[in-house]
């Protein structure tokens, strides 16, 4: 059975929420209570400012609300991992997040407990904004505390079971076998999930003009706010470092120099052999913007690259990896944004292929235009983004699910 | 005419390299066995007869192969060749009569250049032809073409 949060469970059982399209959900929450914080302040002539402040809040509810659910589905969706110790990992992790016992509570109450607190015993912070007023404005204000509080809770609560799930994939990955290895796709979803904790952080800061006032609140947010910025950061260290691909086939990347690209030329295919270097997560080649492939991918993205080990005595081992998608050309126009990528592409050719860029030093003159490896103005960097992979060993075709 | 030394490039290596496209335009590379018989220009290659190449053969023909010799301390010295031209899927059922003699005798070239390695054909449905076309040659940087066929 599915376990769900409990503000999913709200918006999917509980009308008027229930009748609404999913992606309408926040907006009509932010109508709906934006309507009552009006009614109130108008009814109990609050100022302005009250209202400004009170609009704040929401907004940083609702963002959080629009987060959470787009982050619950994901979670939810992972599939198996091809590494049974991997897959345990996922599985608690999904336990956890989702418990049937509501776990995810906690945090808030502790969060909403803290909160009440620091009102109760000091009572200017609050009619600052509000004068003397009435209850009603209190319960709202506890309404909105409650939601403040189970949000930003269940924000610490997701990133504090990601950074454990990261840290424990990455540690079981270091002792996988053969074939095993955690689905390309779910890794990703799972990076874009630390990136939402991240930016979960980021919302916080609309909280800065109500708590300002305040030193205490202030430091409190900003500790919540470096603490979600650490585990979501630390979080996708771990994963990035998890291979998507099964160790016999990474060895073979790792080891590997040579590798056959496939382009498209008009209609027709196209194939040359290159030198190539793999980063762990992906395989780069570089190119001259002379050269046909390079014409052939500006046209076409579609690519394949195919690497192999050769047994000269029994071709029953040799092993081959065909790895078929799209190929990202890393040109100027995104320098800023691949410039760390860049550098380590470098770094690995340099490393990798040292008696070669010996010989393209020495012999620099000799070289014709197209060689001449000025970076990114002859030589074009090439990233190939994939979307099949295809492994042989000797005879037996593996298709490996990404 | 092909130059000598591309002849010897066909004659001498085991292993080329097979790109064929599928119908989303993707390519499609697998290393094959291959020979190549010079009395007509063909290169011929055997397959199963469900694999990926034949597939993407029967939908489109047009095929580029490479063979290289890589070097691994000198990049001047890598030399190979690409080969660009149209293939064309022999099953042996289907085989034309006045075919079969070309199909046998190639599965007996077949059968001496990879003798020292595996039992030829056991596994094998199909014969690819290739027809060629176009011959890219490289001796590092240096390249030259030839056109075989128009």
């Amino acid at each position: 059975m599915e376990h769900k949060w409990i503000y999913e469970l709200i918006v999917e059982k509980i009308p008027p929420f229930s009748y609404l399209p999913k992606k309408y959900v926040s907006l009509f929450q932010l109508f709906i209570m934006e309507i009552a914080g009006i009614v109130i302040a108008l009814h109990f002539n609050l100022p302005f400012s009250a209202l400004l402040y009170g609009s704040l809040v929401i907004l940083v509810v609702v963002l959080w609300s629009l987060l959470m659910l787009k982050i619950a589905p994901t979670i939810r969706s992972f599939r198996t991992s091809l590494s049974e110790e991997e897959n345990r990992v996922i599985e608690e992790y999904k336990r956890l997040l989702f418990h049937p016992d509501h776990y995810e509570i906690v945090p808030g109450i502790v969060f909403m407990a803290i909160a009440s607190y620091y009102l109760i015993t000091n009572p200017a912070y609050l009619t600052r904004f509000t004068g003397n007023t009435g209850t009603l404005v209190y319960v709202f204000i506890g309404l909105l505390l409650w939601d403040v509080s189970y949000r930003a809770g269940l924000g610490i609560w997701v990133g504090m079971i990601s950074l454990r799930r990261s840290r424990e994939l990455y540690l079981k990955s270091l002792q996988r076998k053969e074939l095993e290895h955690t689905l390309l796709y779910d890794l990703n979803s799972m990076e874009r999930l630390d990136r939402s904790i991240l930016f979960f952080g980021i919302i916080s800061f609309l909280l800065f003009p109500v708590i300002i006032s305040s030193v205490r609140l202030t430091f409190l947010i900003s500790f919540y706010i470096s603490i979600l910025f650490t585990l979501s950061t630390l979080s996708m260290y771990y994963i990035r470092r998890v291979p998507w691909l099964p160790p016999d086939i990474f060895d073979l990347l790792k080891m590997g120099k040579f590798a056959y690209v496939g382009t498209v030329e008009s209609g027709k295919p196209h194939i040359t052999p290159v030198v190539y270097v793999f980063d762990g997560r992906f395989v780069y080649f570089a190119t001259s913007r002379a050269s046909r492939k390079f014409k052939n991918i500006k046209n076409v993205k579609r690519i394949a690259v195919l690497i192999d080990e050769r047994d000269p005595k029994d071709l029953f081992k040799n092993k081959a990896v065909l790895i078929r998608g799209e190929a990202h050309i890393l040109g100027i126009s995104g320098l800023i944004y691949a410039l760390p990528t860049l550098i380590r592409v470098r770094n690995l050719f340099m490393k990798k292929f040292q008696r070669y860029m010996k010989v393209y030093r020495r012999d620099k003159s000799k070289l014709p235009r197209a060689w001449q490896l000025t970076p990114l103005i002859r030589r074009i960097p090439i990233k190939i983004k994939p979307e099949e992979v295809i492994y042989w060993r000797g005879a037996r075709m593996i298709r490996i699910p990404l | 005419m092909i130059p000598p030394r591309i002849l010897e490039i066909l004659h001498m290596n085991y292993f080329g390299y097979l790109c064929t496209l599928d119908e989303t335009m993707t390519p499609h590379i697998t290393p094959i066995f291959f020979v190549y018989d010079h009395r007509n220009k063909m290169i011929y290659s055997l397959s199963g007869e469900n694999s990926k190449k034949v597939k993407n053969i029967e939908k489109n023909p047009e095929v580029s192969l490479t063979v290289d010799m890589r070097h691994e301390d000198d990049p001047f010295s890598n030399e190979g060749i690409l080969v660009r031209g149209r293939a064309k899927i022999f099953s042996k059922e289907e085989s034309r009569v006045d075919m079969l003699p070309e199909i046998l005798e190639i599965y007996e070239v077949f059968k001496n250049k990879y003798r020292k390695f595996t039992v030829v054909g056991e596994t094998s449905d199909v014969m690819i032809r290739f027809e060629i076309h176009r011959i890219t040659h490289w001796i590092g940087p240096k390249f030259t073409s030839i056109v075989v066929r128009k």
